[in-house]
């Protein structure tokens, strides 16, 4: 009965509760498609950075990845890197080395960053592999050859096919020198990469970095950042016991701390938004509940509870609120599918996304959070409002009300 | 006259009547305003920090290089120095300072470690008020001058190479005969910078040390140049070209597109938010009008008869909505000044230092309030409650005076 009541009050004033219903709606839309874009914008750069280089997860000596040095280094069982690959949720695991280098070709020289591979492996942990323009990339683990970015091959001044002489110092500290024919130029997109790193495979690294067998890091790559900590939990007892196991937050502290920004600044938009939205609301029901004072003083003399009248405006707020909502989330829902489909970008975002390495589109995916949080906070902090008012009802004397 | 008074007080009479209701509608507009504001000034603070952080990053507000240099930063794509007669140019008012440097890349050792750098050969006296480097806070000491043998670098660098004040470092680089030389430098100071990329990347040693180790005679790598505002350079870039008719002159719009594109990225944001705040505003605005209307029908039908035009029942209702909006704009403004006030000593990232590092902003920024975002935000909500307000206030001016005394 109360239900049939309160739908009938709301369509007392038809103007006014198509307005707030609309208010409402705008408001929960703007806010669920803001927060899938965030969601969205937040897991796929996570996902691309993960997959341009790092990984999931590493085995690293502790210490190695604030500060590489050559002498971090570890010896990986014989089999420690297969039988990682055969946990499950592991797509694939590889060994890496890591060592600074001069790189000179014939009229120039520049320092690089050396990174020894197994190129059987490496192109499922990294897109480097992926993205070779020129010529190919690594052929097997003993082979001499090397390949560099776009970048450093346009500052040395080299095409494919050309010799570069490397120098750098050894594990040992002795002299790691020799040279080395450019097999494959890739560009990655990333400046920091295509301009400071060379990949070479890593049985030749050990040669000439003297690592005698020793490796710095072994990347996994999973099915889905979800599965780091089952699987980090599996690889613990296969790892070295004074090896330390990283996950992509403290392989990537960057990415992590700045999506960490990006969230403080993105709750400055819902508050004020969520604010104002109330504002509207409440003008509405305050409105309906003092305008109707006499109307509840009638219904309190004919008998009627206190507590069946806060239940009808609770129910008729309810009602409005929920109606509101619902259209905002279908609205915004809708928005999202849309540009999941098309891609969501921002024009003027390309250099942007070069140097903070992002793709320049966000297809937008629907999660049951950022459909429901926005909303349901404003039914809540609705709710939370409308109670003070609609207590009084309690101490609302019939014979005052009904003179008033 | 009269009847404006009048109804201006009517209006005033009436907000007074509805305490709850005015103070929720002020709270909404003010709300929205200061959100607008606020939100511009964070961004704004942000994107200003980032162009100064890039100019101060020896960028300078216009560089000018051997043709080439860009595409090919070496020691090959060197430059004459500005002679006497040209520098005399160069002291034009609006050139506020300008410097030459050697600006090639590197490699410096420390005992432990080995990493990439670009080696910046200087004049101090002459970075001063140029870039950061005139002006960083230095632990040890800052250059002499341009002879002097010393090194100084980054925390960050020192950090990484695990060396510290008083410790030697060799430096290599190639030199003009295409083979690499080393030299030996003693680090005599370490600087702090805003950006941890600048702590990282640059060594700075003396430019006559520079030229000499890479056997570059009197030539430099580019020439920096300071003007007196980052947005009005066209005086001193008609300077430059004059001066360097064989060279490259660009400004740090084009050598650092990424606070340019950041800042219009912002622009773009931030108008869409306006809107947003503006529909939520209307809607509000609007419902609240009628809603006052409704409930003083019969007191308008009241008027009506008594003669009151129906003009004056439209502008006293454009009052009343005037009225909450000249409140709310005023606490609004009033909030926002206070809070960029509040946050004139800046907003401080540390917390987040990763993050800002990886974004290349510095770990502090000072929220701006420009005029422009102020004459937005205050227009805006000014159009926006005046015509939502208006198809209220013509409904209630259009009563029927028997229908609306019998309600």
């Amino acid at each position: 009965m109360i239900l049939r009541l309160a739908w009938r009050n709301l369509w007392r004033h038809p103007r006014r509760t198509l307005l707030t219903i609309l208010a409402i709606g705008f408001a929960s839309a703007v806010l669920v498609f803001f927060k899938g874009l965030q969601s969205s914008s937040y897991d796929t750069s996570i996902n691309a950075s993960i997959r341009l280089l790092s990984g999931h997860l590493q085995i690293q000596m502790p210490g190695y990845n604030d500060n590489p040095e050559i002498r971090l280094s570890f010896h990986p069982t014989d089999d420690l890197v297969q039988k990682l690959r055969a946990i499950p949720r592991v797509v694939d695991a590889t060994a890496r080395s890591m060592g600074f280098a001069i790189l000179s070709s014939e009229s120039r020289s520049y320092g690089a960053q050396i990174m020894g591979v197994e190129p059987a492996h490496e192109g499922n942990l990294s897109t480097v592999a992926g993205v070779v323009r020129e010529g190919r990339y690594l052929s097997d683990d003993q082979a001499h050859e090397i390949v560099i970015g776009r970048t450093m091959a346009k500052n040395l001044h080299i095409a494919v096919g050309d010799d570069l002489t490397l120098l750098g110092q050894g594990r040992d500290g002795s002299l790691a020198a020799t040279v080395l024919p450019v097999v494959g130029i890739f560009e990655t997109g990333s400046m920091d990469l295509d301009r400071h790193l060379a990949q070479m495979p890593i049985g030749s690294f050990d040669d000439i970095f003297s690592m005698n067998g020793e490796i710095h890091a072994i990347a996994v790559a999973l099915l889905s950042r979800d599965d780091i900590p089952a699987v980090s939990a599996a690889a613990a007892p296969l790892a070295p016991s004074a090896a330390t196991i990283l996950g992509w937050e403290q392989l990537l502290p960057g990415i992590k701390e700045s999506i960490e920004l990006d969230m403080a600044g993105g709750w400055l938009f819902y508050i004020s938004l969520i604010l104002i939205v109330l504002c509207t609301i409440l003008n509405t029901f305050l409105m309906s509940i003092l305008e109707r004072t006499k109307e509840f003083a009638v219904m309190l003399a004919l008998g009627s509870q206190p507590r069946t009248i806060i239940g009808l405006i609770l129910t008729e707020c309810t009602f409005l609120t929920i109606i509101g909502l619902l259209l905002g989330i279908i609205g915004g829902s809708c928005v999202i599918l849309y540009f999941g489909v098309h891609g969501f970008t921002v024009p003027g975002s390309e250099a942007l996304a070069k140097v903070w390495n992002l793709p320049t589109a966000v297809y937008t995916k629907l999660t049951l959070q950022s459909i429901t949080m926005a909303p349901l906070i404003i039914l809540i902090c609705t709710l939370i409002a409308v109670l003070y008012p609609t207590l009084r009802i309690r101490k609302l004397e019939p014979v005052e009300g009904m003179r008033g | 006259m009269q009847t404006i008074l009048l109804l201006f007080q009517l209006a005033l009479r009436n907000l007074r009547r509805n305490r709850r209701r005015t103070f929720l509608t002020v709270f909404a507009i003010s709300a929205g305003l200061w959100s607008s504001l606020g939100i511009a000034c964070i961004a704004r603070g942000l994107s200003t920090q980032m162009a100064l952080n890039a100019i101060n990053n020896l960028t300078g507000h216009l560089q000018v290089h051997a043709k080439g240099y860009l595409l090919d930063p070496s020691v090959d794509s060197s430059m004459d120095a500005p002679s006497d007669a040209f520098i005399r140019e160069l002291t034009a008012p609006s050139i506020t300072a300008w410097s030459t440097r050697v600006r090639v890349p590197g490699v410096v050792m420390s005992e432990r470690e080995t990493k990439g750098v670009s080696l910046v050969g200087i004049d101090p006296a002459q970075e001063k008020g140029l870039s950061f480097i005139g002006n960083a806070a230095i632990e040890g000491s800052q250059l002499s001058g341009p002879t002097d043998k010393g090194i100084v670098m980054g925390r960050k660098l020192a950090e990484l190479l695990r060396t510290g004040l008083g410790k030697r470092v060799v430096l290599m680089s190639e030199g003009r005969d295409g083979k690499v030389r080393d030299r030996g430098f003693r680090i005599i100071g370490i600087f702090d910078a805003d950006l941890e990329s600048s702590e990282r990347s640059f060594v700075f040693i003396g430019r006559a040390t520079a030229q000499e180790m890479l056997d570059l005679g009197s030539q430099v790598s580019e020439v920096a140049v300071r003007s007196n505002d980052r947005f009005e350079l066209e005086e001193a870039r008609s300077i430059l070209n004059r001066v360097f008719t064989q060279h490259d002159v660009q400004d740090w719009t084009t050598l650092e597109p990424l606070a340019v594109a950041v800042t219009k990225i912002q622009n773009g944001f931030l108008f869409l938010w306006s809107i947003i705040v503006l529909i939520m505003i209307a809607f509000g605005l609007v419902n609240t009008m009628f809603m006052a209307i409704f409930e003083r029908t019969r007191e308008f039908g009241l008027f009506q008869a008594l003669g009151m035009k129906p003009s004056s029942i439209l502008f006293q209702v454009l009052f009343e909505s005037a009225l909450l909006l000249v409140v709310g704009g005023l606490v609004g403004n009033l909030l926002s000044f206070g809070t960029v006030a509040l946050f004139r000593d800046g907003i401080d990232l540390s917390h987040f230092a990763a993050g800002t590092s990886q974004l290349q902003v510095s770990r502090i920024f000072y929220p701006t309030m420009l005029l422009r975002d102020w004459a937005v935000a205050n227009s805006v909500i000014l159009v926006i409650s005046l015509a939502s307000a208006f198809y209220p206030a013509r409904r209630a001016s259009k009563l029927e005076v028997l229908e609306a005394l019998g309600r």
